[in-house]
This record gives structure tokens, sequence and C-alpha cells, in this order.
């Protein structure tokens, strides 16, 4: 090999997830990306790295004023827990949402299709063994979520009613149904198997975190499942580096360097490693946010590497332009809301499960907006064809880290919830602003 | 100025056999009739030039062709054989792509995703596969070199392409997709002028690698600069089908508005 094939030839190169909806400056290397701020809003992508700044300030702001609390094991457990509520459904919406389409109903499905389950669990298989009543609850509420999505799918793509309004209807109607089948009272879930899904169970899957197998958690020296599935996911993502690497050598196109490889994959492999340490002090990595992870990567794997997923970004990007390369724009659409469906009926079990309970009214209205929020702060456009599921990841992990830090902040104030609106809803703003903005720019890079 | 009629209208181009052939092409939206028997032929390796004024019919032809409309009454062949384009795939199954005037490109999607947009490849046959990037990138660098198509790297998102690139692009998908027709439908309309140039540069080298062109211009100039042959419509009917050195620009100006005319019934 020689240096010559070693070279990086602009963003073009790129070997890694792909960089086909960053509109970036063609001759950014990665180097110059990092240290150009307009890059940073230039590119969706970009996004990541103001906004990890961001939190990383934010995150020591709050361990600080918190005396060491705020990034103790069981509070970062509690931060990722919640993430993985508003992540899941923040996929759900980045899919909807890179079609150029809007799923407001997702909020009032995660409540109906919880509800469903466990109602099920409690009036139709009552005397069955919690393992059973728990495999039959999350069928249901997963059916459930399928359901609904393929129905609010059927009037969005087929019927062409816009997404806006039916799933506004679905808002409405799911949360009609839900308080009906429950009579507005409080459904108890006494599966501790299905209540693992919260990581709230007594003994079921270790009370819903995934075990450790050699040593004790708070012993460096240690194995957990989650630190096999850091590791794992490390691995994996350097193995996915190199086959791409081979692929694009075995056809005389450009590659980097071996080096960079190698650092992109201890980028990944490194954090996950130290996170999954961490978690094991308190009790290993949760299973709701195993959950999370694994729906995140075969997602992103959906969306960035298959057909199904190039044809969702084509058709938010330019709708008219699918059809006539013979996408089947109708069948895309519909698939993209019944996946979103799904995302809601998996919230709905891991929902319930952590309050080991059901009722209409659990899921609180702005739930759904702050999922919105999520993947918009992510760097998901609301004008579609340009984000990617880890937008739902990022935008998640900040609501969430904002939400368990303000709450830790002010544990006496009557008004902490009122606060976190206030500023939630100025991140949302800036969001936004910077979406808006980096359209423009885009704009602009054509004339000249 | 009345230009006389001639008896027996020559063929245009009698020793070859059109590679695109419509017979009597026929289109009506509710009571407005868009085209009336309306004959037409394209020859691989020459450029024809669609002209007329709005409302003259072009699109509509253009769509029919296309795919994406069918006509009401009238057949269409390719080299002889009968065919029925219910659909764009069926008129691109026979070899014939259409560079729309919007260009149907995916802005948010980079060169290699645009040129195989709705034909990603795949190199395991199963559902969910991975996408072949690499095999995609290298057809897409080779295509776009046999074109002397340049642009930063194809792994641009085309949104961020001039005009010029992006009209290329979308001459690129067609010429990558095995295409031996390819209708432009107003190419340059939005081009300034340097870029009209790359275009119809782009154009002529279509013509020497052998493929037909036919291309529908408002710009009697540019049809002149590159056309072959123009066939002029003139409400809904061919008014015109004649050889761009038979004719000069006033000539066609009169067919187009109806001053003039030449009856080239070819196959009337």
């Amino acid at each position: 090999m020689t240096t010559t094939e070693e070279t990086i030839v602009g963003s073009g190169a790129d070997e890694a997830v792909g960089v086909f909806n960053q509109p970036a400056s063609p001759v950014a290397s990665p180097l110059r990306t990092l240290l150009d701020p307009r890059l940073w809003l230039a590119s969706g992508g970009g996004r990541t790295i103001p906004l990890l700044l961001a939190m990383v300030v934010m995150w020591i702001a709050f361990d600080i004023d918190s005396g060491g609390v705020y990034f103790g094991s069981q509070n970062i457990t509690n931060i990722l827990v919640y993430t993985s509520l508003y992540g899941i459904v923040a996929i759900g919406v980045v899919i909807v949402l890179l079609l150029g389409e809007i799923d407001l109903s997702l909020g009032s499905l995660v409540g109906l299709a919880g509800c469903s389950a466990a109602l099920v669990m409690v009036e139709w298989v009552p005397t069955a063994p919690q393992f059973v009543q728990m495999l039959v609850g999350v069928a249901v509420s997963l059916a459930v979520g399928i359901a609904c999505g393929a129905f609010q799918g059927f009037w969005i793509a087929l019927a062409k009613v816009p997404s806006f309004v039916v799933s506004l209807a679905g808002l409405l109607a799911f949360s009609g149904i839900s308080l009906v089948i429950t009579n507005s009272q409080t459904v108890v879930i006494t599966s501790d198997y299905f209540n693992a899904f919260g990581s709230t169970s007594t003994s079921a899957f270790d009370g819903g975190y995934l075990p450790t197998l050699v040593g004790k958690g708070t012993n460096p020296l240690h194995l957990s499942v989650g630190m096999i599935v850091a590791i794992v996911i490390g691995i994996g993502y350097a193995v996915i580096l190199l086959l791409n690497r081979r692929s694009r050598r075995a056809n005389g196109l450009p590659t980097r360097g071996v080096g960079l490889l190698v650092l992109q994959a201890l980028a990944v492999l490194i954090p996950s490693v130290v996170l999954a340490d961490f978690l094991d002090r308190y009790q290993g990595l949760p299973l709701p946010v195993f959950i999370m992870i694994v729906l995140l990567i075969v997602i992103a794997y959906v969306l960035r590497r298959t057909r199904f997923g190039r044809h969702i970004y084509s058709t938010g990007g330019n709708a008219e332009a699918a059809r006539r390369a013979g996408i089947s724009v109708t069948r895309v659409r519909w698939s993209a809301f019944i996946l979103s469906g799904l995302m809601a009926g998996i919230v709905g079990v891991i929902f319930m499960a952590r309050n080991a309970s059901a009722s209409a009214g659990a899921v609180d209205p702005s739930f759904l907006l702050l999922c919105i929020a999520s993947a918009v702060i992510g760097g998901t456009s609301l004008f579609g064809g340009r984000g990617s599921v880890w937008s739902a990841l990022t935008g998640a992990l900040l609501l969430a880290s904002l939400q368990t830090g303000m709450t830790l902040l002010l544990a006496g104030s009557t008004n902490a919830q009122y606060y976190q609106y206030i500023v939630e809803g100025a991140i949302l703003l800036g969001a936004v602003w910077l979406d808006t903005y980096s359209r423009k720019r885009v704009v602009v890079d054509r004339g000249g | 100025m009345i230009s006389p009629e001639p008896a027996a209208p020559p063929d245009p181009v009698a020793e070859r056999k059109p590679f695109l052939r419509v017979e009597s092409i026929s289109k009506h939206f509710g009571n407005v009739q868009a085209l009336k028997d309306v004959n037409f032929e394209a020859y691989l390796g020459e450029v024809v030039a669609l002209v007329g004024d709005n409302g003259a019919g072009k699109s509509t032809l253009v769509k029919i062709l296309s795919g994406t409309e069918t006509a009401s009454s009238g057949t269409i062949y390719v080299e002889d054989r009968e065919v029925h384009f219910r659909s764009p795939r069926d008129a691109n199954a026979e070899g014939i792509e259409t560079v729309y005037q919007d260009l149907a490109l995916c802005d948010n999607l980079d060169v290699v995703a645009n040129l195989f947009l709705g034909r990603e490849e795949t190199p395991a046959p199963l559902p969910g596969a991975p996408l072949g990037e690499a095999q995609m990138e290298k057809r897409s660098k080779s295509v776009l070199d046999t074109l002397h198509i340049r642009i930063p790297s194809v792994r641009t998102a085309v949104g961020a392409l001039s005009g010029g690139q992006r009209q290329s692009i979308a001459v690129g998908r067609a010429v990558l997709w095995g295409s031996r027709l390819v209708l432009l439908d107003e190419p340059t309309a939005a081009l300034g002028v340097a870029q009209q140039r790359e275009v119809l540069a782009l154009v002529r080298r279509l013509r020497e690698q052998g493929l037909g062109v036919v291309v529908i211009s408002h710009n009697l100039q540019q049809v002149f600069d590159v056309a072959d042959r123009l066939v002029v419509l003139r409400l809904g009917q061919v008014a015109a089908n004649v050889m761009r050195s038979d004719v000069s620009t006033e000539d066609v100006v009169g067919y187009i508005t109806g001053a003039q005319t030449v009856t080239t019934a070819a196959y009337a």
C-alpha cells in the first residue's frame, strides 16, 4: 500500500456511516469541521459537537451544585432510563420527521399501548405465570402500537390527509380510548417480569438490569453483560469500519488510513466501556437503556444502510423526485408510521413498567412534545430529509440530563418543574433557530 | 410570406430507422385537446428539438413519451415494436430516460445516492441487505468521467452544487441507466450563460456516444446551436418537422406562431 492511497480526499472519501445528508463544504476535513463553528451549523451531523460540549458544561455545573450527587452512578442510571423513554419515542419521531411529516399521537399512543397491555394481563391472563403474563403484555403493547401506527399511516399515506391532522385526531382518540377501557382507573401491574422493563422489578431479570457475571460491579476488575455489550459495540464498529475500507479498496476508491480508523473505533469503545463500568457500580446496564441501544443501532442501520432507509431520506428530501424514480412513496410513508407506532408500543411497556401500573393519565401531554424536541434539538430537521437517529439520542440525553439536574437542584422548590419547562423551551427555540440558520447556509452555498 | 408546399415531403432521415416512433397520438384533459394526431420520431445519434409556444403541447408529448401520462389515443413504437407506457418504469425499461425541468433530484442526498435513486444496488439480493456504497460510488465516478462531468466529490450533497452541475447529474443519471434515448425538458432554463454552454456541450457528447436526445427548449438560439432536427408543435399539432440546416430562425418563429406553414406529415 502506498501513501497516496492513504490520503484523505475531502469529506467525499468518508468511509464511515456515510455523509450523504450533510451538505458541508466539500473540502472540509474532519479536523476543520471540528474547529470551524460555521461548519458545525452547516452540517446537520456537526450539530452533535457543540451539543455535547454544552451538555458537558451543564453536567459539570450540576455536579458541582449537587455536591457530587449528579455524577453518582445511581443518578447516571436514572438519567439514562429517562433518556430511553424520550429516546425511543424520539426514534419514531425522527423517522417521521425525515419524511417531512409529524406524529402528534405518539404520546397518547404510549398510554393506550401500555394501558391495553396492563388490562389484558390483569383481566385476561390473571392466573398465568408472571413470565407468560409479561409475554402477553409486551405482545399486546407492541401490537397496539403497530396497529394504531398502521391505521394512521393509512389515512396519511393513502387517504392523503395531512399527518398533522391525522395524528392530532389520534392524540385525542387514543387518550379517549385509554380512559374508556381503564374507566379512568389505575391498573396495577403485578408481573414482575413486565416491570423489569422499567428497571423496577423486585427480582425478575436482576431487577431489570443486565447482570454482573464475574466479580462485583464496584470492583474495576469485573465482567458484566453490560460490559460485554459495550465491548461488542466497540469491536463491532471497528469491524464495520474495516469492512467498508476493504470494500472501498476493492473498488479502487480512496480510503482513510488505518490509524484514523483505529482512533475512530477507540472513540466509541472507550466511552462505552467507561460508561458500562460506571453503571455496574450501581446495578448495571438498565434493561430499557439496553433496548434503546439495540433500537438505535438497528434503526441507524436501516436508515443509513438499506434501500428502505434511502427511500425515507429521498421521500423527505423530494417526494416527487422519489416517486418519479419509481419509489413507492405511499409504502414508504405507511411503513414509517408503522415504525413510529412500534416505538410507541415499546415505550408503552417501559413507561408503565416503570410505574408498575398503567393509567390513561400516566403519560403527561408534555411527554410527546419533549420527544419531538429531543429529535429536533439533536439536529433532525423539521422540514424533512435531514437528520439521524443519533439526534434522538443526543436530544433525549440533553433533556433527561436537564430534568434530572433541575430536580436535584430545585428539590425543595415547588416550582422546579415549571423552571424546567422554561429552560426546555429556550433550548428548543435555540435548536430550531440553528436548523433554520443551517438551511439558509445550504442555499447560499449553491449560489456560490 | 407563404412557403411553397412540397407535394411529397421528404423524410428528413430516410435512410435510418427511428428508435422511437409515435403515431397519431392524441391527448385530451377533459374538454381541452392538448395533442391532436401527433406523429413524432427520434433517432439514435441525433438531437431533435421539440419547440413551440406555451401550451403547444410539448410537455404533454414528453410526458407521454416518458410514461408519466398515457395518451388518449395513438400508438408508440420502440424499434418497430408496439409498446405501452403505463409508468415511467415502462419507458425506462425500453431505454428511455427523462430529465425533467425540475431535475427530480433530492438536494439532501449526495451525488451517488441521486444517481442510484430508486435503483440502489445491494451486493446481497436480500431484503434489508446493506447498500453497496463502494460499488455505486465507483460506477458513479466512471459515468461522470465518461461524460466529462466535473464535480468536487461524488459525496457532495446535490443541494450544494451549481445549477449546471445539478443538470449534469440529472443527465448522468439517465446515461447511467443504459438509456438510449434521453428526453431533456428545458435543460438550460434556469442556468447562467457559462452553465448553459456546459450543458449544451454535454448534449453533444450524448449524441457522440450514440444516444438519441430529445430537447424541449424555448431558446431558439440554443436549439439551432445543438439540434439536428426540429419538430415544431402548434396548438397540439405538428406544425413542422425539418432539418436544422434547411431552415432559418425566422422560419421556425413563423412555424411557432403560425405565420408560416410546411406540410411535413411524413406519416399522414
